[in-house]
């Protein structure tokens, strides 16, 4: 399997920079068609983004929509010929953030039916394994703290490295390797244990 | 990676079902979200350029008005109103300034040149109406260089 990710939200071709640095030059100057583009773009990823967080598609709809309100707002200050999904992606980042630190909606989801009578591992190829491990994954990363399912979705959904990752978020290289491996060990420590001592999330 | 390959095992495993919970598990976006968006934008005002020009004018004419401010309540006081005393300070304007007053039995115009900062103004202020009050009934052309001086 390719882990690497070579092509991420935040890499584009030639063309499609130069499309876009024309999308956001006309943007400035105040042309909302030039602005549907940049929306049609990157809605996708935003709400991914957002969903990941926030775990509620309306709710992850709200935020991109407010994202997009905010870059409209502020696109006057955006500077010219500088990659604009990074600076797109601090403002997700701020309303995110913000929309988490405030009281809201917590979604409890009701009893799960019986699920089937696993398989023996054994038994399984190392596709279906990783496939069951993944649905286990799925549940402890939505008990991560915020800064843990925010670094989870950036590296494994998006694909970035710790390079992106430490630009886009503002830290060393050195620090996001060191989160990276935190966040890995505190899944698979989570996985060595009982579903019952998983603790539930706390978004501080 | 290690060189214990049960270990190494678990460890590809792990990055495989980390990848594959990323990808998982996102229900799809509402198709009309961008229209929704720009139904919002269309109807939002928004900033064009950098505001930090507009700040620095905005600066600027306060700082320009806090230096004449001095000046231009000067202009609109009026002084005590006592019977046969200053009523009022008809006129200040610029520098070396023509200061009339009204008194109640006559009228006296002062030329005073004014200092620039609103305290010694102030001070000068009480001294010109202190003045004025001890030479009602008369009108003369006076110097307020004496004044500054006090």
């Amino acid at each position: 399997m390719d882990l690497s990710a070579p092509k991420t939200c935040f890499s584009t071709d030639k063309a499609s920079a130069d499309a876009e640095s024309e999308w956001v030059a006309r943007s400035r100057e105040g042309d909302s068609d030039a602005f549907r583009r940049l929306v049609e773009e990157h809605s996708g990823w935003l709400y991914s983004y957002h969903y990941r967080l926030v775990g509620g598609r309306e709710e992850a709809e709200d935020l991109v929509q407010e994202t997009f309100l905010k870059a409209w707002k502020g696109i006057g200050s955006f500077r010219t010929g500088r990659p604009f999904r990074p600076w797109l992606f601090a403002i997700a980042h701020n309303v995110a953030h913000s929309a988490l630190r405030k009281p809201r909606k917590v979604h409890i989801p009701l009893d799960e039916p019986d699920a089937p009578e696993p398989a023996d591992p054994d038994s399984m190829d190392s596709r279906q394994q990783a496939r069951l491990l993944a649905r286990e994954v799925e549940k402890i990363v939505a008990s991560l703290p915020l800064a843990d399912r925010e670094l989870f979705h950036l590296r494994y959904h998006e694909g970035l490295g710790p390079g992106e990752l430490a630009n886009l978020l503002g830290k060393t290289e050195g620090a996001i390797s060191a989160s990276l491996y935190r966040l890995k060990e505190k899944i698979r420590g989570k996985l060595d244990q009982p579903p019952s001592g998983r603790t539930p999330r706390h978004d501080k | 990676m290690t060189n214990d390959p049960k270990r190494n095992q678990e460890h590809d495993l792990l990055d495989e079902a980390l990848f594959e919970a990323a990808r998982g598990e996102i229900p799809p976006m509402s198709p009309d979200l961008p229209d929704r968006i720009m139904a919002k934008v269309d109807s939002t005002p928004r900033t064009h350029g950098r505001a930090w020009p507009l700040v620095i004018v905005a600066a600027a004419a306060a700082f320009l008005l806090i230096q004449i401010l001095p000046f231009l309540t000067l202009e609109r006081e009026s002084a005590p109103s006592l019977p046969g005393e200053v009523r009022e300070i008809s006129s200040v304007t610029g520098e070396d300034i023509p200061v009339n007053f009204t008194l109640a039995s006559g009228n006296l115009s002062l030329n005073v040149i004014l200092p620039e900062t609103e305290k010694a103004l102030s001070k000068n202020r009480d001294g010109v109406i202190s003045f004025a009050r001890a030479v009602q009934n008369t009108t003369l052309l006076f110097s307020g260089q004496h004044l500054a001086d006090d």
